[in-house]
Order: C-alpha cells, then structure tokens, then sequence
C-alpha cells in the first residue's frame, strides 16, 4: 500500500504554489504603486535610501506566516475530500511553500536589482545594503538563501498554527502561538534581527562572537526540520472535520 | 455483485463518547443503500470511516479488500458529500467542478455540465452567493459526476425544495444505471425517499440493529386491525411494536414476517392486515420509551 500520490503532490505543488504567487504578486503590484504614488506626495520618502529586497524579506516573512496559517485552516479539508491522502497533501504542500518563500526572494532580487537601474529616474535612493543579517557580504546567492529558508520557517510556523487551530481548536491553536513565538523569536535572535522576544525592552542578541556562520545555517535548518516532524506528526492521522 | 465495503467490527469513540459500536457488514455494488437513524445515531461517524475522514477506535473498514486510510489508490474510490459551510467559499461551480475533474480520474464534466442546467445553476456565480438548495445541488452534482465507486451522501438534500429533490433521486436513479456504483443515502426524510433504497441500514446509538435488503425488511411490519380482543388473541406471541387504540377498535403493529397461513387465518377471523411503512417500522425500532427486543 502507498500513501503518497506522485500525480497527486505534483497537481497540489502547482495548485498551491500558484495561489501563493498569484497572492504575492498582487500584493507587491500594490505595495509597488503606494510606493511610487507616496514617492511623488511625500518628500520627505525621497531621502530615504531603500533595499528592496531587504525589504521584501521583512514582508516576505509576514506573508509566508500568513498564507502558512490559511493552509493549516483551510486547505487540507479541500483535498482529503477529493480523496488525496494526507501524506500527499502534506508534500505537497510542503514544497509548494517552500517553493513560494523562495520565488519571494528571487522577485525582491529582481525588483532590487531594477530599483538600481531606475533610481535615476524616480525620486529614490536604491539601498546597497541587501540585508541586515550578521553574514558579511554574502551577495545576492546568500542573502536569498537565507531569507528563503527563514522565509519558509515562518510558512511552517503559520501551517502548524493554523492546524492547531484546525484540530485541536482553541486551545491547541493558542498552544501552537506560544511555540510560534519561541520558535520564530529564537530565530530572529540566531540572526540578530530584531525580534519578537525582548526583555524590558532590550532585543536579546545571540553572543555572534561565539557562533559560526556555518552553526548560525546548521541551527536555523535544525529549527526547519523540527517544524516538519512536528508537522508530519500533526497531519499523518488527523481526523477531518465534517461541518 | 461484488462487496465493495467491508465493515469488520467497526468501533469508533470520540474520548470516552461511543459513536459507533461493533458495526459488521458488508455492502456490494450497483445498490442504493438507505442510512437511517435517529439524530447522533453515528451515521456521519460511520461515514466519516468509509471515506478516511477518521481511522476507526476498534475493527476494520476494507475498500476492494483493502484499508483506504492514507492509502492512495483506495481513497479516491470513495466520494464522500456532505452539506458544507460555504459561507468563505469564493469559487464558482465551475471552479469547484474544474478542480474535482483535476483530481478524480474518473470525473465525468460533460455529466456535471447537464446537471448544473438540469438545477438550473449559474456555474460562474461564487458558492457562497448561492442559495442553501442550489448549495446542495451543487453538492449533488458533484457527487453523481464523480463517478466513484462509493458514493456516500449525507443528508445533502437540506434546503432543497420539492422540486429539486425530486431532481435529485431522478439524477440519483440514472446514475445507477449508467454506471454499477454503490451509493449510501443518509436521511432522515424517510418515507419520501424509501422507493430509492435497494437496502437499509438502521443504526441506533451507534449499533447496525437493521441491515436487510428493503423488500424484506418492510415485510417485517404487519399492522393487524379490528375488534379489541379479536386482535389481541391473535397477537399473543409475537413481537409489538405499536398498538393504537380507538373505541372499540384495536390496531397493533407486529414486527417479524407473518407466514402467509397466519395471515389468511387473520383475514378470515375478520382482523384487517396491512404493510407497515420503513418509517413507521424505523420510528418504533429506535423509540427510547420502549426498547424491544429484535430477533
């Protein structure tokens, strides 16, 4: 007996992968045209010096929590009753996301690279600075593949939330937050963004000194793999609802 | 015919609540089954099994001889239709037909597409602009068009007037003979829908207490009318399961196939003998103010 549809997970991969991008790039289309219209009424915006795509990785990040807390809520239902077993579904889905966050970071490299080349056009300064991550310059390769895999963190983090919430109503969905705060907190810190958990006030830093680049990455995919077990885990004998 | 489910001892308990209690049974293509019990009897909890919405606590659910759950070459043969909540759902007939045809195999849209103007459904309009009948024709029309082997429907008519009903069990009657499928109609609209059932299955507080093919069960109900104690010496020994009253007219009915010499003995004593309908026999079979004892 197999569990898992190769037909299956490649037609929910292209399903779900095209309906995080068709959201995604509708909502840069009009993060793109506030942008431009704010440039020409506010003067002031016109000083700033913008890195699009350190930029898109802050609201790529918020975007793939986002879209990974609909997954959890909604979208298992929809294909267990087209008779998809939960496992096909759950790789899918799984690479469909993860295929997402990185298609994220390549249209804010893009849009990036163009901010350079139509700076002396509009009203702008383009930013050199591609991220703030504690990383030296690992240029455009590096920088992407990190935010792509803290990207697809914060998508797994929203799927084991909005499933929490799925199967085990409010209370495991309140649950799943909690650990969303630790987990997503205890990443923005391995990477010295600020972060969700302060104390009175103060962003706790992780000693850099202390840690390789290469143990920052190794951490960070140990974080990744942990969400999936747990993941796996939740969906592989989940009940679904019949409301 | 061949069995399409098995249901070998099938428990299922939500935490300590028993939903299903050592169901057995085992049900074959090309028929319509009737699914009756009283509200929280388990009927969608049974379902819910067939189609791998839920593993069973205890037994085994068999599809073509195997377990369906999380198996992918058995889930797609089950259908399972329920009424959903559509109030969030954006996508159009046409969408949701689209995206069924992508995943189901067997997918007939050229059906789906008769079906939609046979309930006169606008296929573009979201499902959520829909009225609750046209919801549960849209429901329906995906069902039958899906053409899988296991239909399962539970109580999907809801909001559908009349007319469309009746769309609906002449839609239900034409797919069985287009294609040998198995269907399970779950209602609680008993007498309108009897003349669809090939086989009932009664459950009650999670037990199969009937599983007969119809023409048999319905024998089982024998309503014996006349003078009171005419009646009442006839009735002595068998099973009762309604007595009515009136003046001095007695009418009892009788659960358990009377042999035709009794029943010509009943005519000739003066005693009127009448059927008894699947709901009257389900209503007195699953009534809490007295239990029976069914052999």
């Amino acid at each position: 007996m197999t569990s898992i549809s190769r037909r299956h997970v490649g037609k929910i991969f292209s399903d779900i992968y095209t309906l995080f991008m068709v959201w995604a790039l509708r909502g840069l289309g009009a993060l793109a045209m506030l942008f431009i219209l704010s440039l020409l009424v506010f003067e002031s915006l016109r000083s700033l010096e913008l890195s699009i795509l350190a930029m898109i990785t802050g609201l790529g990040n918020s975007y793939m929590l986002i879209v990974g807390i609909i997954t959890g809520i909604y979208m298992i239902h929809y294909y267990i009753r087209q008779g998809v077993t939960r496992r096909s579904f759950f790789l899918g889905a799984l690479l469909a996301g993860t295929a997402a966050a990185g298609s994220v970071q390549v249209i804010g490299a893009l849009l990036n690279l163009i901010s350079y080349g139509v700076e002396s056009f509009l009203p702008f300064s383009a930013g050199r600075q591609l991220t703030s991550y504690p990383m030296g310059s690992g240029g455009y390769p590096g920088v992407m593949s990190i935010s792509t895999l803290i990207s697809t963190i914060h998508f797994f983090m929203g799927w084991i939330i909005g499933f929490g919430f799925y199967r085990y109503k409010a209370s495991g969905g309140a649950a799943c937050i909690l650990l969303g705060i630790l987990v997503l907190g205890g990443v923005s810190i391995i990477w010295d963004q600020p972060g969700l958990i302060t104390v009175n006030g103060l962003v706790i830093r992780f000693p850099q000194e202390m840690i390789s680049w290469g143990m920052m990455v190794l951490l960070t995919c140990g974080i990744a793999v942990g969400l999936i077990a747990v993941l796996y885990g939740m969906i592989r004998r989940s009940p679904i609802r019949v409301e | 015919m061949k069995s399409e489910v098995i249901l070998d001892d099938v428990t299922l308990y939500f935490k300590n609540i028993r939903a299903v209690e050592n169901v057995s049974c085992s049900l074959d293509s090309g028929l319509i089954y009737g699914l009756i019990g009283r509200n929280g009897a388990g009927k969608t909890s049974l379902l819910s099994l067939m189609a791998s919405y839920r593993q069973p606590t205890g037994g085994r659910v068999l599809i073509h001889g195997e377990d369906p759950f999380e198996n992918a070459a058995r889930m797609p043969d089950v259908h399972f239709v329920y009424q959903r909540d559509l109030r969030e759902e954006t996508d159009s007939l046409q969408d949701s037909i689209r995206h069924a045809a992508k995943y189901r195999d067997g997918f007939d849209t050229g059906y789906a597409e008769q079906l939609i103007k046979r309930f006169d459904i606008d296929p573009e309009r979201p499902l959520n602009k829909l009225s609750m009948g046209k919801q549960a024709a849209a429901a329906i029309i995906e069902g039958l068009a899906s053409n899988a082997p296991i239909t399962l429907l539970d109580e999907i008519h809801h909001g559908m007037d009349a007319p469309s009903r009746q769309l609906f069990y002449e839609s239900l009657l034409e797919c069985r003979e287009r294609q040998e499928r198995l269907f399970i109609l779950s209602t609680h609209l008993i007498s309108e829908m009897s003349f669809l059932f090939d086989h009932i299955l009664i459950l009650d507080r999670g037990n199969l207490i009937v599983n007969e093919a119809y023409d048999t069960f319905v024998e089982r109900g024998t309503a014996i009318t006349g003078e009171s104690s005419l009646v009442e010496a006839f009735v002595q020994g068998h099973t009762l399961i309604g007595r009515k009253e009136l003046g001095g007219t007695l009418s009892v009915m009788l659960y358990g196939t009377l042999p035709a010499e009794k029943l010509e003995q009943a005519r000739k004593g003066g005693l009127e003998t009448t059927p008894v309908s699947l709901q009257e026999l389900f209503i007195h079979l699953t009534d809490r103010r007295q239990e029976h004892d069914i052999n």
